[in-house]
């Protein structure tokens, strides 16, 4: 397999799990309208769980039950709701700016407890050398290429799921009290709850990408969870087009494409980290420039949503 | 004691970020990310001016207020400008935008190792159960002075006052004919050379390296947002207040818990008074 | 028993009183309408109502339940719904989708029920009935149209429509005259002793004062938070106080 060829499927998996986080951000953010600045928490403590429950080479800390990975994955998509709803009541209860700065503020608490429980979570040094599922079965390179589709399987699962949300009276609702909640709240609708609901699932879906990310890097450290992570889903929502349904994936495609792709321009040590730097550079430029000239990103809702609107009265 | 001392100091940075950060906010109407950053380029400007320039730390300060200061002004006017139609969302993620593009060329041209500014104020005061080193002293005046300085101003100059005009009500100060592009290029030059300055101040306390933005900007949020977006003074209360806060929790519990006592600090508040501590009474949303 | 009964009802903003110890009772299957000048409370009242807003002091009993404490929508399930001053709607949605939502019961829009198909069968019976509704309005042509494309005279129309759709025992509506055509008010007048005459207690705030006296059973006429008048509305048209109120003070 050539280097460049590994390259691309590396790429093409960072691009796949983005698009699940991109595509849950769309559901809480882009269709329920909550503008969350701190979905790395919810990785976070999917990862850590993940990790927690199923690691088997560091015996150092106080947990560690060796249990079998979709266990690891349940009780990772399990602790991250439970996060969401803990966190949800007194998050939800505020507005604007004010719930972004809240949710932002949550994340790098969980970051820093992380970084503070070495017992637990080994502190800054963290775990590394996690197992692939499938490791034994495909070596090698091999073993990468079933990442991949492992990783898109689930691409495609979460996109089905979301769709059939998208189409439901549940998924209408939140578009409605998206734009108008005193409207919504006059016909009844328990716009509160149906958030706090919405929030949660949205945890529960970050969780569970978080396992496949660890598979991806091997390891996890705090430092993984700062705010890059939050802040690069949003650019590929927002590459893609906020409350469409595709647009999720295909900016991240775009994004971790672009981005990555700055890594291939061969030359001294000297320029790998200047690279390394110029990552950030390109993320921001694409940002900035998105915002100046599609702020709609490359597809739209109403787009997205065309067929279904026109075809539901029939 | 000593964590008082250590609180004020730290506080005092923080409420000079702060406030600049609370004054974009409320005159452009948008969350500036990026302002992060501009303390990271003034710690290191200043490092450069003291350490290769040999110039006197108080020189250099000026120097980098008046330079990330013009910096300020210049990057609003080419990058939030051409944006400001798209709402206060589109400039929020602009200012991500540029937070990283500013990151990433700092990281380039300064590099990802940490600096320290040279001991500068090393005279230390010796008490009974704390000391108080020269540099502290003279951290705290400046922020003192400064905020006194810009008091002054916004009470005591015509521009000063669209400023405080426009940050209390933008379309009114609009339709009185208060020039607001002066009045915001005004306050994107203030905001950003107290950041700058705060930078010079956390590079001679601490130290310089290429993350400060980030940590920085999540202290100056949570200040901010204690003060209540739509106070300046309750800010700049609100960020030496916080700083008190974690310096003194450091006695209780460890100290690598700061920020997570700050953010705490935060929610709690928010919990209890949704709009902070010190905010005047906004209008209500609209339906 | 009267449906709706407000009984010394009083709401303090700060030092404030919008509104002062109004006491007034609507009869079910009336048309009962608020007038008064710009901040004589009426719109205050209608948020304590309506579950909007709390009440400083005093009572609201619906249907005999003091619903005093209740959120916006738990009053709302009790059968009474609201219009809002500017009928924006759901503006990402359709005509249509706007209907469907208010048709729709809680328990076929939950993400369970979204997760396994659920809703199916009970959203054909709700597409009836918007349908006939949308034709009965004559929107059934532009149902497909999302709402911030249509105009103004539509928009209104739909959020009528679409409050009607959860078939409410109480309909509130908010200044529903203003920014009407002069033309088109009587044709709302209709429609809403239609709504009246399919069972809907309808009560009304408005400043046009025409309006209000053609299509009211009984009239209350508010001034700096205080009801100083009520009754008929041929009573009120020669009541004193109330042409001062409006005309100024009498020479």
């Amino acid at each position: 397999m050539t280097g460049v060829l590994l390259f691309f499927v590396g790429v093409l998996t960072l691009a796949g799990i983005y698009a699940i986080l991109a595509m849950t951000l769309n559901l809480e953010a882009g269709w329920a309208g909550m503008w969350d600045l701190g979905l790395v928490g919810f990785v976070a403590v999917g990862a850590y769980t993940y990790t927690i429950l199923t690691q088997t080479k560091f015996d150092d800390v106080i947990i560690h039950p060796q249990l079998p990975i979709w266990v690891g994955m349940l009780g990772a998509a399990a602790a991250a709701a439970a996060f969401a709803s803990v966190i949800g009541l007194p998050t939800l209860r505020v507005r604007g700016e004010y719930f972004l700065i809240t949710t932002l503020a949550f994340a790098e608490v969980v970051r820093q407890v992380a970084v503070n429980t070495q017992t637990i979570t080994r502190g800054t040094i963290g775990f590394s050398e996690l197992s692939r599922p499938l490791e034994g079965t495909f070596p090698g390179t091999g073993n990468r290429i079933v990442l991949l589709v492992i990783v898109w399987i689930g691409v495609v699962l979460v996109y089905l799921l979301l769709r059939r949300i998208a189409h439901s009276p549940y998924g209408r609702l939140l578009r409605g009290f998206r734009d108008n909640d005193p409207v919504a709240r006059s016909l009844g609708k328990a716009t509160n709850h149906h958030r706090l609901r919405t929030y949660i699932l949205a945890g529960a879906l970050y969780g569970l990408t978080a396992p496949m990310y660890l598979w991806y890097l091997r390891s996890v450290t705090p430092h993984l969870f700062a705010p890059d992570i939050t802040f690069v889903t949003w650019t590929a929502l927002v590459i893609g087009g906020i409350a469409s349904k595709r647009g999720p994936i295909i900016g991240a495609v775009v994004l971790l494409v672009l981005t990555e792709s700055v890594s291939l321009i061969q030359g001294s040590a000297n320029l790998a980290v200047i690279l390394a730097s110029m990552r950030f550079v390109v993320l921001g430029l694409l940002l900035i420039l998105i915002m100046r000239f599609r702020p709609n990103g490359l597809t739209d809702e109403r787009s997205a949503f065309a067929t279904v609107q026109s075809s539901d009265s029939l | 004691m000593q964590n008082i001392i250590f609180g004020l100091v730290s506080g005092s940075i923080l409420a000079l970020a702060a406030v600049g950060f609370s004054m974009i906010r409320q005159t452009e109407g948008f969350i500036n990310i990026a302002h992060g950053q501009m303390l990271t380029v003034g710690a290191f400007l200043g490092f450069i001016f003291v350490n290769s320039l040999g110039l006197n730390v108080f020189v250099a300060g000026l120097v980098v207020m008046i330079a990330v200061g013009l910096l300020g002004v210049v990057l609003a006017l080419i990058v939030f400008e051409p944006v400001s139609a798209n709402g206060a969302l589109a400039q929020l993620f602009t200012s991500i935008g540029l937070a990283y593009v500013m990151y990433g060329l700092i990281r380039v041209v300064f590099g990802a190792k940490v600096q320290f500014y040279p001991n500068l104020f090393g005279r230390r005061f010796d008490f009974t159960n704390f000391n108080v080193t020269v540099g502290e002293l003279v951290i705290v005046g400046l922020a003192g002075a400064s905020t006194v300085g810009l008091h002054l101003f916004l009470t005591r100059t015509r521009l000063g006052t669209w400023i405080r005009a426009t940050a209390s009500n933008p379309e009114l100060a609009r339709l009185r004919g208060i020039p607001v592009r002066r009045v915001s290029i005004s306050v994107w030059f203030v905001a950003s050379a107290l950041a700058g300055l705060a930078g010079v101040m956390l590079g001679v306390i601490g130290n310089v390296n290429s993350e400060l933005g980030w940590t920085q900007i999540l202290m100056i949020l949570a200040a901010a947002v204690l003060g209540g977006l739509g106070s300046i003074y309750g800010v700049l209360a609100a960020g030496l207040l916080l700083g008190l806060v974690m310096d003194l929790s450091a006695m209780i519990i460890p100290s690598t818990w700061r920020l997570v006592v700050a953010f705490v600090v935060l929610v709690l508040v928010l919990v209890f008074r949704p709009r902070g501590l010190f905010a005047k009474a906004e209008r209500k949303e609209a339906a | 028993m009267s449906l709706l009964e407000i009984s010394g009802v009083t709401k303090a903003f700060g030092g404030l009183l919008a509104v002062r110890e109004v006491s007034m009772s609507v009869e079910e299957g009336s048309i009962v309408a608020v007038i008064g000048p710009n901040g004589a409370g009426k719109t205050s009242l209608f948020n304590v109502v309506t579950g909007f807003d709390w009440p400083t002091s005093g009572t609201v009993r619906f249907d005999g339940e003091d619903i005093g404490g209740l959120e916006p929508w738990q009053v709302a399930r009790r059968g009474m719904v609201r219009t809002f001053q500017t009928p924006v709607g759901f503006p990402a949605l359709t005509v249509w989708e706007n209907l469907m939502v208010a048709g729709t019961k809680p328990k076929d829009e939950s993400l369970l029920a979204a997760l396994i198909g659920s809703w199916k069968t009970a959203e054909k019976a709700v597409k009836g009935r918007a349908r006939q509704l949308l034709e009965d309005l004559g929107l059934w042509d532009s149902r497909q149209s999302i709402i911030s494309d249509l105009p103004p005279g539509d928009v209104k129309l739909t959020d009528f429509a679409r409050q009607l759709m959860f078939e409410p025992r109480m309909l509130l509506l908010d200044e529903p005259a203003s920014g009407v055509d002069p033309s088109a008010i009587g044709r709302l007048a209709d429609l809403i002793r239609r709504v009246r005459d399919q069972g809907v207690t309808v009560l009304v705030i408005d400043h046009n004062i025409g309006f209000v006296l053609d299509i009211a059973d009984v009239v209350h006429v508010m001034a700096l938070g205080e009801v100083i008048a009520s009754g008929p509305p041929e009573e009120i048209v020669h009541n004193e106080n109330v042409i001062e109120i409006y005309l100024g003070r009498p020479r």
